[in-house]
């Protein structure tokens, strides 16, 4: 372990540790566990980089939920016509802003013209909902978050930031888009099968110099 | 795991397909060459994650246990069915002529020899913390003080590390750590020889580099005896961390490991 420290602040918090040797870099895909691993060794060492980092990612992420939430409250008190008009404004369809507060289609439309009202739980969560998306355009610069959330989060996989939305991971998509996590990482945690469903077919130049799609490799060697 | 790193702006990266089809037949008709993304650890994680993953190209043998991975700045030869240092040491010698001849890097600026060695022993699930006494050497277990019980503590997972030089340019990271499974994946392109396992293993790392003060050449045959180099303290380590009756009982039981 060399003598440099590096300072990690945050607004809450001041990590003082000393920065581990240089490591010998294993590809990303063969240490499984590797957060663990590295976060269990920084917690008692405190002198691994990443480790450390992964420490501060932690506290971080825990952070965000009851960040959400707080924000929640605050959007709540705004009028029902003002929230569905936020989302649709965003991007959102009726039909998604209707899956995601687990409402249907008909029923969305009479909070909409104001015949019926949403049960506590799923104003909510369209409370919530407007709060992701107001962190996502102004902490991180998002402009149009709906198209964001529909982009797969990694090209293997075919899962979005809106499927995170859809299980209620509003704190996982909020770290993707501040670049807290990898998508994998995320992935991980949210899916752990997502490796064996991952997009059998990938776009290869030919040996003429053409684009051709074939099978993975990974598929083809199994 | 062995990884050479070289300045990435000296070298015209780009991996073409006559140049990946090169690599490929230098290594042997039965490898297959797949686009891969490689962790990198980012100097300056200030911003962002530490950790990134960028685009390389990565060369499998067909039993998909030894891999060869090319990606701007380094050439990463990893095997988790490690044949003993002299079999292994013949494919380094081909990876490193194979980079020489078509990527062409003009220097070295690091080179790191790594082993992850899990230690499984049959029956520890469940088993008090000081059974590992039988196996690893006083060193690698925890304090243990006599009166814990009356301090209200119980052993968990622990961990350590110790740095050593082997000269001014070359040192040696060991790590251990106790864990509750397998830390080495056996659900990636690289597969395992035996699945991996949730009972609770013992993790030995050892992570030996040598870091050149001035710019030496990438040359194969220096790199490969720049490998031995880094190993010859390796062996010796790793005998001093075991018991006899994990040799004997244990290692002998399987095979040599």
């Amino acid at each position: 372990v060399s003598d440099r420290t590096v300072d990690q602040t945050n607004p809450a918090m001041t990590l003082k540790v000393p920065v581990s040797g240089d490591e010998t870099t294993v590809s990303a895909d063969l240490l499984a566990d590797r957060a663990g691993f590295l976060r269990n060794r920084a917690r008692i060492l405190g002198a691994d980089v990443a480790g450390v980092q992964h420490e501060v990612a932690d506290f971080h992420r825990s952070t965000i939920g009851p960040a959400i939430r707080a924000k929640a409250v605050e959007v709540a008190k705004r009028p029902l016509a003002d929230l569905l008009q936020e989302l649709a404004d965003l991007g959102f369809s009726w039909r998604a802003i209707a899956e995601l507060c687990e409402v249907s289609v008909p029923a969305l439309r009479k909070w909409r013209i104001g015949t019926s009202e949403p049960a506590r739980t799923n104003r909510q969560r369209l409370a919530e909902l407007v709060a992701v998306s107001e962190l996502l355009t102004a902490d991180h610069l998002i402009d149009d978050v709906a198209a964001w959330l529909e982009m797969p989060l990694d090209a293997n996989s075919v899962v979005t930031a809106f499927d995170l939305l859809r299980q209620h991971r509003d704190d996982c998509v909020v770290e993707l888009a501040g670049a807290h996590r990898a998508p994998a990482d995320v992935l991980d945690e949210v899916d752990p099968e997502w490796r064996s469903r991952r997009i059998q077919f990938e776009v290869v130049e030919g040996p003429d110099g053409e684009h051709l799609i074939r099978p993975t490799s990974d598929a083809g060697t199994q | 795991v062995v990884e050479v790193r070289f300045p990435a702006e000296s070298v015209d990266a780009e991996m073409t397909v006559p140049r990946r089809r090169e690599v490929r037949d230098r290594l042997g008709e039965d490898w297959v060459i797949n686009d891969a993304r490689v962790a990198e650890v980012v100097a300056d994680f200030t911003m962002g994650p530490p950790i990134r993953e960028v685009p390389a190209t990565r060369f499998m043998a067909r039993d998909r246990m030894t891999s060869v991975t090319l990606k701007a700045g380094a050439v990463i030869v990893e095997t988790t069915a490690y044949p003993g240092f002299s079999a292994f040491s013949t494919i380094l010698s081909a990876a490193f002529a194979a980079t020489q001849d078509t990527v062409g890097p003009d220097a070295v600026t690091r080179v790191g020899l790594r082993y992850i060695d899990e230690i499984v022993v049959p029956g520890m699930s469940g088993q008090p913390f000081s059974e590992w006494r039988a196996w690893l050497a006083e060193p690698l277990l925890p304090p243990n003080p006599a009166e814990l019980e009356d301090l209200g503590l119980a052993h968990g997972p622990w961990n350590g590390f110790a740095n050593y030089a082997i000269d001014p340019e070359r040192g040696l990271n060991l790590r251990w750590s106790h864990n509750p499974g397998s830390v080495v994946a056996g659900d990636g392109p690289l597969r395992r020889p035996k699945p991996p396992t949730t009972s609770p293993l013992f993790v030995l790392d050892f992570d030996s580099s040598w870091t050149p003060t001035d710019f030496p050449p990438f040359s194969s045959d220096e790199l490969v005896q720049e490998c031995e180099t880094l190993h010859r303290p390796m062996h010796g380590l790793f005998e001093s961390l075991i018991t006899e009756r994990l040799r004997e009982e244990v290692f002998f039981m399987r095979g040599a490991q």
